[in-house]
């Protein structure tokens, strides 16, 4: 594969966006905590900024989805979340938080589709799979090096830098969006150029009616619902029971599996392209109830950190996979980024439906049982590829004037 | 679509947008002191108990005020800078010096004074940390901060707190003793 600018400028797109989202996963709590906020009026904060991501998700879609102008999108998206991260660090009082909270809710849902949208734009369907395996990577190694910056910037400088940091982040960002060429992008050409279709209500019908779309959407739902609690869940474990090493051993936990995605989502990538999509959606789905029930065995620190790395394994299947289904899904409509934003949407429940559930267990019937629950829901998501998934490669090299 | 006045477009935003950080920073300073240096918090004190003689002013020098209710101004106590400290939200450091805590609530008797503190404890970015109660014994403060006597391996295997339930507070041991023992709260 020939690598043009273009690409590189995506590599490091990737990367940096990561490492601004970083920035606005937990520790916002933290430093909410910090400016004396109480614990509602952070449970509220937090539950606008889940309840706008939510909102968003399919209208943010259907927005990439009708712009012709991805990489304009894509520079709004980034203002956006600029904008979040200065009010968040600038301006720590109850309005400007709850505006920081929708403004980055909204733009993070035009910003995952429009990059995902930019990939395809670039290189093709034909190329897809392995393009999104390299934007995996990169994102994975910017969100661990960031993790790693911001938990020094947060412990030793102030809460607030670790969202200067963030700011400060997105002038690479754009840097690196400018750099993508628009004459080397070619978004697939479909239906007699019908961008911008208002009248699309029968394609979003069919859409929404379509297999694939509704059980890939339910397994991401379960996917989450039995995933995003278990890295919290470990973190407080490992607080619990690990001496004065436990913050490095939760540092583990967290960077060991960016670095497995980092290494395995090239691979995955090109796996789904040669031995078809289901064969690695059921390794990485298959990873998930296994490290439920490992981590629900286990207890020692370490071994915990190494569970972790299964983690890695079912990040880089979801990563790669989920734009790369919504790309499969879509061969004959122009809905891309409409089916991004209903996978993103299935993710964003099942992943606010987890940590409170998974809290809950873990508070009423112990860590455990917790694990083997998360790890139970897992497996759902595991039998339903297994059983209605269906394989959506399509002809082992289709050329792509024939999606039309 | 045309590629150059794109890209500069792009590029003039980025640099507006940098533009502005400086601006917003300068804003970061203005916010509000931390509440040790605002005036006359009422803090409960049973040492002084409410001397009202000394600055309560005539009611009759006031004509504006209605006749009936008199109002008696408050008491103005002054507390000096560092002698007493904001506590809420306040990062709480271990014995080597580093943040191991934050302070999220305090727990008081039903004479207003302060038994436990509740601490979301460790973590990394958000990620682990765990709500436990330590007794208000525990702590120390000075204008450096908020210092823990527990240690780590002291505060291993204490349960987390629980809506409902007793609270478990870990206290340091009486002597020179192994671990942290508990007791029943309020």
């Amino acid at each position: 594969m020939v690598r043009r600018p273009s690409d590189r400028a995506l590599d490091w797109l990737n990367f940096f966006v990561a490492n601004v989202q970083t920035g606005f996963g937990p520790f916002i709590a933290v430093y909410l905590t910090a400016q004396a906020w109480t614990d509602v009026e952070i449970g509220i904060a937090l539950s606008v900024g889940t309840a706008t991501m939510m909102l968003a998700q399919v209208p943010a879609g259907m927005l990439v989805d009708a712009t012709p102008r991805k990489r304009l999108a894509a520079f709004w998206s980034l203002i956006g979340v600029a904008l979040s991260a200065v009010l968040l660090a600038a301006w720590p009082e109850r309005l400007p938080i709850l505006a920081s909270e929708v403004l980055h809710g909204v733009a993070s849902c035009v910003l995952a589709p429009a990059i995902a949208a930019i990939s395809l734009a670039l290189v093709g369907r034909e190329r897809l799979g392995e393009r999104l395996g390299r934007n995996a990577r990169y994102a994975s190694l910017g969100n661990g090096v960031a993790a790693a910056a911001m938990g020094s910037a947060g412990a030793w400088l102030s809460g607030a830098s670790v969202f200067w940091i963030t700011a400060a982040l997105m002038i690479p960002s754009m840097i690196a969006l400018a750099a993508i060429r628009p004459a080397e992008l070619h978004p697939p050409q479909l239906h007699s150029a019908g961008l911008a279709q208002p009248a699309g209500r029968k394609e979003i019908l069919d859409l929404l009616t379509d297999r694939g779309v509704l059980v890939f959407a339910a397994c991401c739902l379960l996917f989450t619902l039995a995933n995003a609690a278990m890295l919290p869940l470990v973190g407080a474990e490992i607080t619990r029971v690990a001496g004065d090493e436990a913050n490095l051993v939760i540092a583990a936990c967290i960077v060991i599996p960016q670095l497995v995605v980092a290494i395995i989502s090239p691979w995955v990538g090109r796996g789904a392209e040669r031995w078809g999509r289901r064969a690695i959606l059921l390794i990485g789905f298959a990873a998930l109830p296994v490290r439920g029930v490992l981590l629900g065995m286990i207890s020692d620190p370490f071994a915990l950190a190494v569970v972790q790395m299964l983690d890695g394994i079912s990040a880089a299947v979801l990563g790669v996979l989920l734009p790369l289904l919504a790309a499969d899904l879509t061969r004959r409509s122009n809905r891309f980024n409409l089916c991004m934003g209903i996978f993103g949407l299935a993710v964003g429940v099942g992943g606010t439906i987890s940590t409170t559930l998974g809290g809950a267990i873990a508070s009423w019937f112990g860590a455990g049982t917790a694990f083997v629950a998360l790890a139970g829901c897992g497996l759902l998501a595991f039998l339903l590829v297994l059983f209605a998934m269906p394989e959506t490669r399509g002809t082992p090299t289709p050329p792509q004037s024939t999606t039309a | 679509m045309s590629l150059r006045p794109r890209l500069s477009y792009l590029l003039r935003a980025a640099a507006c947008l940098a533009a502005l950080m400086p601006a917003a920073a300068f804003a970061a300073d203005e916010n509000p002191p931390p509440a040790a240096e605002r005036p006359s918090e009422p803090v409960p004190d049973p040492a002084t108990p409410a001397p009202p003689s000394q600055d309560t002013p005539p009611p009759p020098a006031q004509p504006q005020q209605p006749p009936a209710e008199a109002v008696v101004p408050a008491v103005r106590e002054t507390l000096e800078p560092g002698t007493a400290f904001r506590t809420l939200g306040r990062e709480v450091k271990g014995a080597s010096g580093i943040v191991v805590a934050q302070l999220v609530n305090v727990l008081v008797n039903a004479e207003g004074q302060p038994v436990a503190a509740v601490l979301d404890y460790g973590g990394f970015l958000g990620v682990g940390k765990r709500r436990i109660a330590v007794a208000w014994r525990a702590l120390q403060f000075s204008s450096e901060g908020i210092a823990l006597s527990l240690s780590r391996e002291q505060l291993r295997d204490l349960p987390e707190l629980k809506e409902n339930e007793p609270v478990v507070v870990a206290a340091p041991p009486p002597a020179s003793d192994s671990a942290a023992r508990t007791q029943p709260g309020p």
